[in-house]
C-alpha cells in the first residue's frame, strides 16, 4: 500500500526532475569543462578582427596588392579607388598595402611590450605580495615613485634615452603598463596568501618559490588574463603615440602610428592618408578592449554580483 | 591633533615621492645616448670646442657629482640653464605654461561635465538603449588614439567645413578643437568610472530604505546616491589628471600649439636635458600635489574618513 503511494506521488516528480537535469548542458560527465551554449557576439567579433589583423601581420605579402616600397609616379596622393583601395601617399605608395604591412610592426610592438611588462610586473607583484615586510615596502614605494611621473612623459623620455630602437619602444611602453600590473597582482597575492591551502603547503615543507609558482600563481591567472588583455589595448595606443611623435622604429616597414603622423602633414590635401591607419589602430584597440571587458565581467566576482 | 599629524605624514610622503621621481628621471636622462655637448657645439665643431662646451655644461663629470650639483642648485630654486638656448629653464617653463594650463583646465572641466552627466544617465538607464548607446560611444572614444581623434576633428571642422582653425594657440577659437578632443577622450574614461560607481551605490540597501520611506527618485539620486558614488570617482579622477597631462603633450603636437608639450618634444630632439628635467619635475610635482589635495578632500567630503 505504502509502496503504491510512493510510486504514485513521488515517482513522477522525480522523473520530471531527472528530465530537467538531463536538459542542462553540463549534465554529461562531471569532468567535462562547461562550454557556454553560444559564444556571445562581444567575443566573436573582436576575435575575428584580431585574427584578421594577425593574418595581415603574419603574411602581409599574401593580402597586400603592392609591396610597401612600390612607388607609382602616376598616382601621387590619389584618392581611394578600386586600384588603390585606401588611396596613395606622397610617393605614390599604396596605403592599403602600407596598412597591411604596418600591422606586423604594430602588433609586434604591442605583444612584445605586453609580454615584457606582464612578466616583470607579475614577478614584482608576486615577490612583493608574497614576502611582505621591507621588501614589499621598498618595491611598493618604488612603484609609487614610478607612477608619480605622468605616464606618457616617462615613456617619451625612456624612448628617447634608449634611442629609437625596438627595445627602446618595448621598455618605454612597459614603463607605462608595468606598475599597475605589479600593484594588482600584489593585492591578489595577498588575498590568496591568507587562504588555508597556502599554509597547508608551507606546513608540508614546500619552498617559497614552489608555493608561489604552483599554488598562488594559478589562483591569480584569471586576473592576470584580464590585466594582460586590457594592458595590450593600452600598449597598442602608446606604441602608436610614440611613433606618431617620432620616437618609433623607422625603416621600410612603418607602423600605423608613423603612417598617421605622415598623413597628418597632408591633411588638407589627402584625407585618406591619416584616416585609414587611424582606423586600423582603432579597430585593433577596440577589439582588444572589448575582449578585455568581457573577460573582466566573466572573471571579476564584483562584476558578477550585479 | 590627528588631522595635523595626518597632513604632515602625507606631505612627507609626497615630498619623498617627488624626490624619487627627480632621481629616477635624472638617471634615465643621464643614460640618454649622444653627447649633449656635441649637440650644443653644433655640426662640424672641432673636438676641442666640444671639450670646451662639455667642461662648461659639466656633462663630462661622474654621475654622483652631477647628481649632487643638480640637487644643490635645485635646493636653491635653480632649475638650471637650457642647453639649446642658454636661457634659465624656469623662464622657459613659465613662458610655455599658460597655454598648457589653459588647455588642461578647460579640458578637465569638459571631462568632468561629460563624464558625470553621461555616467549618471548610463547608470540610471542601465542596459536600456540610452546606456547601450553611451557605452558603445565611450568604447570607441577610449580605444581611439587621441591624436587620431584630433586629426579627425581637424578633417571635419577645419578642412571640410572651414569652421575652426586647425593650428596654433592664443585665441579662444583655436582652443575649441583640442579641448573637444581631450574632453571626449578622457570624458569617456570618467564616464565608465562614474557609471560603475553609481551602479554599485544604486544596489546598496540604503537606497531601498530611502525608496521605502517614499523619497522621490530625483532626490534619492542627487542627494544620496551621487554623494556616495563620487568618493571613489574622485580618487580615480586624480589618476586621470596624470593621463590628461600626458594627453596635453600629444595634443599640443597634433594642433601645433605652444606649450609644455611642444617644449618637451623640442627638448627631446636637441637632448636639452635640463629642460626635460625641469618639465618632468614640474609635471610630477603638480600631479603628486593634486593627488594629495584629493586625499585631503576626503576629510571634507566624507566625515567618516577623518583621521
Amino acid at each position: 500500500m505504502s509502496g503504491n503511494l510512493l510510486k504514485n506521488t513521488l515517482l513522477p516528480p522525480r522523473v520530471k526532475l531527472q528530465g530537467q537535469v538531463l536538459a542542462e548542458p553540463s549534465a554529461g560527465s562531471k569532468f567535462q569543462p562547461r562550454l557556454p551554449r553560444h559564444i556571445p557576439l562581444a567575443i566573436v567579433v573582436p576575435l575575428l578582427v584580431i585574427a584578421l589583423i594577425a593574418v595581415c601581420a603574419l603574411a602581409p605579402g599574401w593580402i597586400a596588392p603592392f609591396a610597401p616600397t612600390d612607388m607609382d609616379d602616376n598616382a601621387i596622393l590619389s584618392a581611394p579607388s578600386f586600384h588603390h583601395l585606401f588611396g596613395t601617399d606622397a610617393f605614390g605608395r599604396d596605403i592599403f598595402s602600407l596598412v597591411i604591412f604596418g600591422a606586423q610592426r604594430s602588433l609586434e610592438i604591442a605583444v612584445f611590450s605586453m609580454v615584457f611588462s606582464s612578466i616583470v610586473g607579475t614577478s614584482i607583484g608576486l615577490v612583493s605580495g608574497f614576502s611582505g615586510g621591507w621588501i614589499d615596502m621598498a618595491l611598493m614605494r618604488l612603484i609609487d615613485i614610478w607612477m608619480s611621473v605622468p605616464p606618457m612623459l616617462l615613456a617619451l623620455i625612456i624612448a628617447a634615452a634608449l634611442g629609437g630602437s625596438f627595445d627602446a619602444i618595448i621598455a618605454a611602453i612597459g614603463s607605462m603598463t608595468l606598475p599597475p600590473f605589479a600593484r594588482v597582482i600584489r593585492s591578489q597575492v595577498i588575498a590568496v596568501k591568507a587562504r588555508p591551502f597556502v599554509a597547508a603547503s608551507q606546513a608540508l615543507g614546500a619552498s617559497p618559490l614552489r608555493v608561489m609558482l604552483q599554488h598562488v600563481l594559478p589562483h591569480i591567472l584569471s586576473q592576470f588574463l584580464v590585466l594582460a588583455t586590457l594592458g595590450l589595448g593600452q600598449a597598442i595606443l602608446v606604441g602608436a603615440t610614440l611613433s606618431f611623435i617620432g620616437l618609433g622604429v623607422i625603416d621600410d616597414r612603418p607602423d600605423w602610428g608613423y603612417l598617421l603622423s605622415q598623413g597628418r602633414d597632408y591633411i588638407s590635401d589627402a584625407w585618406w592618408y591619416a584616416t585609414f591607419p587611424g582606423l586600423a589602430i582603432t579597430a585593433l584597440a577596440v577589439s582588444v578592449n572589448l575582449l578585455g571587458d568581457t573577460l573582466k565581467s566573466r572573471f571579476d566576482p564584483h562584476h558578477q554580483k550585479r | 591633533m590627528p588631522e595635523m599629524a595626518f597632513l604632515v605624514r602625507r606631505l612627507a610622503g609626497a615630498v619623498f615621492v617627488i624626490f624619487g621621481a627627480i632621481t629616477l628621471v635624472f638617471l634615465v636622462l643621464y643614460w640618454l645616448p649622444g653627447n649633449p655637448a656635441a649637440m650644443v657645439a653644433g655640426d662640424g665643431a672641432s673636438n676641442a670646442t666640444i671639450a670646451d662646451v662639455q667642461a662648461q655644461l659639466g656633462t663630462g663629470r661622474p654621475l654622483l657629482v652631477q647628481y649632487g650639483s643638480y640637487l644643490w642648485s635645485l635646493a636653491h630654486g635653480n632649475l638650471g640653464t637650457s642647453f639649446a638656448t642658454g636661457e634659465p629653464v624656469s623662464s622657459r617653463i613659465w613662458a610655455q605654461l599658460p597655454p598648457s594650463l589653459e588647455l588642461t583646465f578647460c579640458s578637465a572641466v569638459l571631462v568632468v561635465f561629460l563624464g558625470v552627466t553621461l555616467g549618471v544617465l548610463s547608470a540610471v538607464y542601465q542596459d536600456r538603449w540610452l546606456d547601450r548607446t553611451i557605452q558603445s560611444g565611450v568604447m570607441f572614444l577610449t580605444s581611439m588614439p587621441d591624436f587620431w581623434l584630433g586629426v579627425l576633428l581637424i578633417l571635419v571642422f577645419s578642412v571640410k567645413f572651414h569652421l575652426l582653425p586647425a593650428m596654433g594657440s592664443g585665441s579662444f577659437r583655436q582652443l575649441i578643437l583640442p579641448v573637444a578632443c581631450l574632453g571626449l577622450k578622457f570624458g569617456g574614461y570618467l564616464e565608465r568610472m562614474v557609471r560603475g560607481s553609481v551602479t554599485d551605490v544604486l544596489h546598496d540597501p540604503f537606497v531601498t530604505t530611502l525608496r521605502g520611506k517614499g523619497l522621490r527618485e530625483f532626490s534619492i539620486l542627487f542627494r544620496h546616491v551621487l554623494r556616495n558614488a563620487l568618493i571613489p570617482v574622485i580618487t580615480l579622477f586624480g589618476v586621470l589628471v596624470g593621463q590628461l597631462i600626458s594627453g596635453v603633450v600629444v595634443i599640443e603636437t597634433v594642433f601645433a600649439r605652444q606649450g609644455l608639450g611642444r617644449l618637451v618634444v623640442d627638448a627631446l630632439g636637441t637632448k636639452d636635458i635640463p629642460v626635460l628635467q625641469g618639465v618632468v619635475l614640474f609635471a610630477s610635482a603638480f600631479y603628486v600635489l593634486f593627488n594629495l589635495l584629493i586625499d585631503l578632500s576626503y576629510v571634507w567630503i566624507d566625515r567618516r574618513a577623518r583621521l
